[in-house]
């Protein structure tokens, strides 16, 4: 049976100009990761792992190329349309939690599925379900400046799951994390990702990390060094 | 647009907006205040003027008493009578009137006083009452001889009900006081006290005979259905042919209103200004709270979120800052009209000419706040277009996203184009009711645009300079404070726009009341006339003169008086050009019917200057066949369309003479200057022997030296009046100083609004002050060290703004001075506009300072853990 694809990008590059200088950031990069499965894209610093994950997730154009999402082409969409299409099918984690400072963990935890036009209690159920799940049911109240690191962190995976997204972009979830708090994220990242059966896509430096997502993506310059299946 | 729009209408944006506005709210209250006194001086000016207009609107007709009013300063001929007889048969009712100034003295006071002496029909007025006590002394006095005063006039001369008047030789008992007079169309007599008999009185007494000044009037009562401005139209050249003005109570209202729709203008700019000025408060309040969301923004359009729905939450709180400021400045602007109304309800009976009850009016609390609010959504705007452009991408990024200001983005233009004809639109609109009240408004928007364009041309002129001037041997303070203002995120344009803008309307207002105070300075009134008297014979001028000096007055002036009318203009009969060709350009009517009382000197006065031609002191070197080489005054010379070297013929009042007259000069008179001023200027010997009476202008030293030389006056010269100023004078002043109260309030305001936007700046950089600060403190710099940075930069950025607003005051108060307030707009006060710059600076500095206390007393780590979480 033919493996289907919930995330494929097709030739990918992206060029940044500067006055009369070109400069490529992402050199003709094709991947695919199947549906539910987990995918870590590694490489040093500058290689255009975030620029690679900005483009998958529609944060950006490319130069060239097409990102697939769902079989759909999301080159060829609008601004907004991406918008809704991140409200209603993708979820985030970022490196510095980006919660936002003046919400409390609940009501930032609520917020995609509001964009997303699900409201009402269910959907407050669900993010105190989930909150409860990381291990934050007694903070739900809580600001964010009121958290520490791992907390926060906690809340934001919370936050990505609440509207059952069909990818989860994670961009280096534990880089600002001590070793415990990381391995209590990188658990509950995986768990979710088995349980509620959405793709996870991991930017990040961490080898180890990397070594429990099924598909390997290394990049350098740019360009797709290696592509490697665990 | 239509996204934005639908998403201003979802819970969710609203919702949104609450919560992220949570440990921001007092803030932005705060900064919403910054339109609070600009709405509530839109309110407050606005309410006045209605109130105004709706008491005149009600009263038209009890102000002028009649329909329809005419007037002549003749004794009416056949073929006035005739008209007035046609007007008559219209219906309805009439009632004459013959008035004049004249000497007065009651009791035993031997010291007369110049009266507005009324003679009038009993019928009059029609509309409104004459209220006497005794209650029936008008109609007294209607009966038999004797006359009503003013209740303040009788005390003044020490007499009472039943003493005897005296004018001239007439006596007649005093019947009663005045508690309401009648309606009055002479300007005059408010400045001095009514006296009122029967016409009969007049008629009968020869009082007007050697009078210069006296007033012939018939006031109608129309029948229903017929309309007075019809009548007027229809008759008006007879009018014209007659010399006869007429007033209808619609026109009178009209005047009035024109009078207050006037001064509305001057202030209701004012609180425009303070609006914008508070404008900008509330763009740098958004600028601060956007630049501190923006990361917020970005996490909310990687989460899904669209650019139009993310902007519809920021201008949701900006739509709900407008509405909080609007609401207070309603608040404020009510109570103040409130007390006013109280002020006005507890004041005496009489002191306004009309009855007006004050209070807020709900058209101009909806103008005002629908003004406020959109004022501030459109400044709002401007930092708020940034939210559009926040990047998803920059959630995922670890650089801080900034606010970036596109100069490149249309709506960015789009907004303040629609800004500028906003405020064209709105100062136009209510402009309209004044005489080129487009153009007023059209200077006014030229001259703010102008003053934005300036300061913010002075901001990159500063940071130009920034950059060239430091120099490494510098002290390292100086040269870090002086790099802030050059360096990426620096506030110096924001400073010297908020800051410049705040200082030019505050310095300006400062300035129009040094320009209004002027007219009260001691120095300046010693030397100005406060007493003339007029209709002196040629033959008792020697007589007058010693009795002036006798009584240790001053003497100023002497004019000579020939009475004139133009009869021909350029060859053309002045018949003619009452009725113009058409095509032709008209000469106003007034000119060309009017008596024209001329002197003949041999020098200019100190309040005329020549402008043009050359000045004729005498006629030696002419020819008696010549045209006689006169001055004229260069506004009348133009309205009669003469150059040089026109020629125009007079006929003297009283001789039957006409003389050809030739345009020798020129001359600029300055008319506020209460001296002997002239439209013609004769040279000496070419009318003399035409001389009707002398006028000749005094400064008394006091009230005492004024009652001694009128009652020697009236002892020897009784037909002599006495024209006593000082109560004019002293109207005036008082006027002027509440003109003078009233723009400090203004400027009270203004200077509120701009301690606002003042925090607004500097709250606006705290940030990126903070930021710097905490990298010098981990390198090792002292607190001493950065504060000085610090003051070094808020001092240089305040005294660059203040000079730039001064220097921009400077010139708006030069244009009013010179337009507006015919002051002198060249004394200027340097000594207050100094303490106003070092006051602007000292509290840039500290404020400044103190908002950023902690800064260099706290741990570094603490302070971005502490603005990380604001």
């Amino acid at each position: 049976m033919a493996t289907k694809f919930i995330l494929k990008t097709y030739e990918l590059t992206k060029t940044y100009t500067s006055g009369d200088h070109n400069l490529t950031v992402l050199d003709g990069v094709s991947i695919g990761v199947p549906m539910g499965e987990t995918a870590a894209i590694v490489g040093p610093s500058g290689s255009g792992k975030t620029t690679l994950l900005g483009l998958c997730a529609g944060l950006d154009r490319a130069t060239s190329g097409s990102v697939e999402l769902d079989g759909c082409d999301i080159s060829e969409l609008g601004e907004d349309d991406r918008a809704s299409l991140r409200s209603e099918s993708l979820g985030f984690i970022f490196q510095n939690f980006q919660l936002m400072p003046t919400l409390t963990a609940l009501e930032n935890v609520l917020i995609p599925g509001e964009l997303s036009g699900m409201n009402g209690e269910a959907l407050t159920k669900r993010a105190a379900d989930l909150l409860s799940r990381v291990g934050l049911g007694e903070r739900m109240k809580h600001y964010p400046n009121q958290l520490s690191g791992g907390e926060q962190q906690r809340v934001a995976i919370a936050r990505a799951f609440i509207h059952q997204p069909q990818v989860l972009f994670a961009d280096e979830p534990t880089g600002n994390l001590d070793e415990e708090a990381s391995e209590i994220v990188e658990n509950m990242l995986f768990d979710l990702n088995r349980e509620l059966g959405t793709a996870l896509v991991v930017v990040t430096h961490d080898l180890e990390l990397a070594k429990k997502a099924s598909h390997v993506f290394r990049l350098k310059g740019g360009k797709l060094v290696k592509n490697s299946d665990h | 647009m239509y996204g934005i729009i639908r998403h201003l209408f979802s819970a969710w944006a609203w919702q949104m907006a609450w919560r992220d506005s949570r440990p921001v709210r007092w803030r932005l209250m705060m900064f919403s205040a910054s339109i609070v006194f600009g709405v509530a001086a839109l309110v407050t000016i606005g309410s006045l003027r209605q109130n105004l207009n709706d008491a005149v609107g009600w009263q038209a007709k009890s102000l002028l008493g009649a329909d329809l009013m005419v007037s002549s300063r003749q004794p009416y001929t056949k073929e006035t009578e005739a008209l007035l007889a046609d007007l008559g048969r219209n219906g309805g009712e009439q009632a004459r009137e013959v008035s004049f100034t004249t000497m007065l003295s009651v009791g035993n006071t031997t010291t007369p006083k110049l009266v507005s002496l009324r003679g009038l029909d009993g019928a009059f007025p029609f509309y409104g009452n004459i209220v006497t006590t005794p209650a029936d002394a008008w109609q007294k006095v209607v009966d038999e001889p004797g006359v009503v005063v003013e209740a303040s006039f009788l005390k003044n001369m020490d007499a009472k009900i039943g003493d005897m008047a005296k004018i001239g030789d007439l006596e007649l008992p005093v019947l009663g006081v005045l508690e309401q007079a009648p309606p009055s169309a002479s300007g005059f007599a408010a400045f001095s006290p009514t006296v009122l008999t029967s016409l009969d009185v007049i008629k009968k007494s020869n009082l007007t005979g050697n009078k210069s000044l006296v007033f012939y009037r018939t006031y109608f009562k129309l029948p229903n259905g017929v309309d007075a401005q019809a009548l007027v139209k229809k008759n008006a050249a007879m009018f014209e042919q007659q010399r006869l003005t007429r007033t209808t109570s619609k026109k009178r209202s009209e005047n009035i209103e024109k009078a207050i729709n006037r001064l509305y203008t001057f202030f209701n700019l004012i609180g425009f200004s303070a609006l914008f000025l508070g404008g900008i408060g509330v763009a740098g309040a958004i600028h601060i709270h956007i630049s501190e969301r923006l990361q917020s923004v970005a996490t909310l359009r990687c989460l899904g979120c669209s650019s139009a729905r993310a902007f519809a939450v920021y201008l949701i709180q900006s739509i709900a800052m407008g509405i909080m400021g609007t609401l207070g400045g309603v608040l404020v602007g009510s109570g103040f009209v409130f007390i006013l109304g109280l002020i006005v309800k507890n004041l005496p009976a009489g002191m306004l000419p009309f009855a007006v009850e004050l209070a807020p009016t709900w058209f101009e609390i909806t103008k005002a706040s629908a003004v406020g609010v959109m004022i501030c959504i459109s400044f709002a705007l401007l930092p708020l277009l940034a939210v559009r452009r926040v990047s998803p991408l920059a959630a995922l990024r670890r650089e801080q996203v900034s606010l970036q200001k596109s100069s490149r983005d249309p709506l960015r233009w789009i907004v303040i184009f629609g800004l500028v004809v906003f405020a064209f639109i709105l100062t136009w609109w209510d402009t309209q009711d004044v005489a080129n009240g487009w153009k007023t408004s059209l200077g006014y928007v030229g001259f703010l645009v102008a003053a934005f364009l300036f300061l913010a041309a002075s901001g990159k002129l500063l940071r130009w300079v920034a950059r060239k001037l430091a120099r490494p041997s510098w002290p390292f303070v100086i040269r870090q404070g002086i790099a802030s203002l050059h360096r990426p995120n620096n506030q110096t344009g924001l400073f010297m726009v908020s800051i410049g803008l705040g200082t030019f309307l505050i310095f300006t207002l400062i300035m129009m009341q040094n320009i209004l105070m002027q007219w009260l300075d001691p120095v300046r009134m010693s030397n100005k006339p406060n007493l003339f008297l007029v209709d002196i014979p040629p033959e008792e001028k020697r007589s007058v003169e010693n009795l002036i000096s006798d009584n240790g007055v001053k003497l100023l002036g002497n004019a000579p008086i020939v009475q004139m009318r133009l009869t021909e203009i350029k060859g053309r009969r002045v018949s003619e050009l009452i009725k113009p060709a058409e095509g032709e350009r008209p000469i106003p009517k007034w000119i060309l019917r009017r008596e024209f009382r001329s002197t003949y000197r041999e020098s200019l006065t100190d309040t005329e200057k020549l402008v043009a031609g050359e000045w004729v002191g005498d006629t030696s070197e002419f020819q008696a066949d010549d045209a006689i080489p006169v001055s004229f005054e260069q506004k009348l010379a133009n309205d009669l369309g003469l150059k040089l070297g026109d020629e125009v013929t007079i006929s003297i009042e009283g001789f039957g003479e006409s003389k050809k007259l030739r345009v020798a000069s020129l001359r600029e008179v300055d008319w506020r200057s209460m001296n002997l001023n002239f439209f013609i200027v004769f040279p000496q010997g070419a009318i003399d022997e035409y001389v009707s009476f002398n006028v000749l202008a005094a400064n008394s030293p006091d009230d005492e030296s004024t009652a001694q030389l009128q009652q020697a006056m009236f002892n020897k010269l009784p037909f002599v009046n006495t024209i006593d100023l000082s109560l004019i004078l002293r109207t005036v002043q008082s006027i002027l100083t509440t003109a003078g109260k009233t723009v400090q309030v203004m400027a009270l305001f203004t200077v509120v609004t701009g301690a606002i936007v003042l925090i607004a700046s500097l709250l606006a950089g705290r940030r990126v002050r903070i930021r710097e600060s905490v990298l010098l403190r981990t390198l090792g710099a002292s607190r001493r060290q950065i504060s000085s940075i610090l003051a070094v930069e808020y001092a240089l950025l305040a005294l660059m703004a203040t000079l730039a607003g001064s220097l921009l005051a400077l010139i708006a108060s030069i244009l009013l001075g010179r337009a507006v307030f015919e002051g002198d707009p060249y004394q200027i006060p340097w000594g207050l506009l100094a303490l106003g710059v070092a006051a602007v600076v000292s509290a840039t500095v500290v404020i400044g300072m103190l908002l950023s206390r902690g800064i260099s007393s706290q741990p570094p780590l603490q302070i971005l853990r502490n603005e990380a979480a604001s």
